[in-house]
């Protein structure tokens, strides 16, 4: 559980530190928290933490760029650029299944892009295996939006991956 | 119909690449998932030693006031003690002491008037 809880936080926010941040305090969250209650409700307790602990990263991270923004409008350029743009080497690594590994980064990119609802509904349906209500449960809406959230995903990954991913 | 299954296929096929990209993990990163864990843990017994320490606390401070409660408060027997020691302590009244018994004999065997 916790290593495909680190994988969806880490395709969320696409970094490895934040996900590691992002998974400790969901952990530490559900100890404190939720340590009484029955081994049935953790996991989907753990994954509201989750999610909850994402949807504060996304938040964080929209202010941290609208001020970023800003600051660079007023201030000069700088030609030392940041290595925002700056593939990271250690994600690509020497292998034979080279397609493979290139694959998995489209799929990550893919499910990165998604709005944030939809990325929550899809995980937690296709890999977490959670049935709708549960899902609902989890990102406090309808069973309704779930539905909505789910398809747009399926629809969004279908048409960013391709015909060679159905 | 098509579509349905094209579906079934592309979700079938994301989560098996997701499973895969489990196996993928650094021993680096596992390593600090498994220790995230674990100082999570950690978290919640230091919470607990805390309260063992409060409880603990608790009781040495109710134990210091009740012995501070049985120091203050006078004992009958103490000052009695006190008073024994006084009297014993005054020479004349060492004489009657000595003649108690006398007294007590004359008391019970007393003589009508």
């Amino acid at each position: 559980m916790e290593k495909r809880a680190f994988r969806i936080a880490e395709i969320a926010t696409g970094n490895r530190e934040d996900a590691l941040d992002i998974l400790q305090d969901a952990m530490y969250k559900l100890v404190q928290k939720y340590a009484t209650r029955g081994p049935e409700e953790w996991g989907p307790l753990f994954q509201t933490i989750l999610q909850s602990r994402i949807n504060d990263w996304y938040r964080r991270t929209a202010v941290r760029n609208r001020f970023r923004v800003w600051f660079r409008f007023v201030a000069e350029e700088d030609p030392q650029e940041p290595v925002q743009g700056l593939e990271d080497k250690q994600a690509r690594r020497p292998e034979e299944q080279l397609d493979s590994l290139r694959s998995m980064e489209d799929l990550e990119k893919a499910l990165r892009e998604l709005p944030a609802r939809q990325f929550q509904a899809f995980v937690l349906r296709v890999w977490e295996g959670m049935d709708v209500a549960q899902t609902a449960n989890v990102m406090k809406c309808s069973q309704g939006s779930v539905k909505t959230h789910y398809s747009r995903a399926v629809h969004a990954l279908r048409e960013k991956l391709g015909e060679h991913w159905s | 119909m098509s579509d349905s299954r094209d579906t079934e296929n592309l979700v079938m096929h994301i989560r098996k690449k997701m499973d895969e990209g489990l196996e993928s993990i650094d021993a680096a990163t596992r390593s600090k998932i498994t220790q995230a864990r674990y100082q999570a843990l950690e978290g919640r017994r230091r919470t607990g030693s805390a309260a063992g320490w409060l409880v603990g606390a608790v009781t040495s401070a109710a134990l210091a006031l009740l012995v501070y409660i049985q120091v203050s408060t006078p004992v009958p027997d103490e000052v009695l003690l006190i008073d024994d020691l006084e009297m014993i302590s005054n020479i004349d009244d060492l004489e009657f002491l000595e003649d108690l018994e006398f007294y007590e004999w004359l008391e019970q065997h007393e003589l009508p008037t």
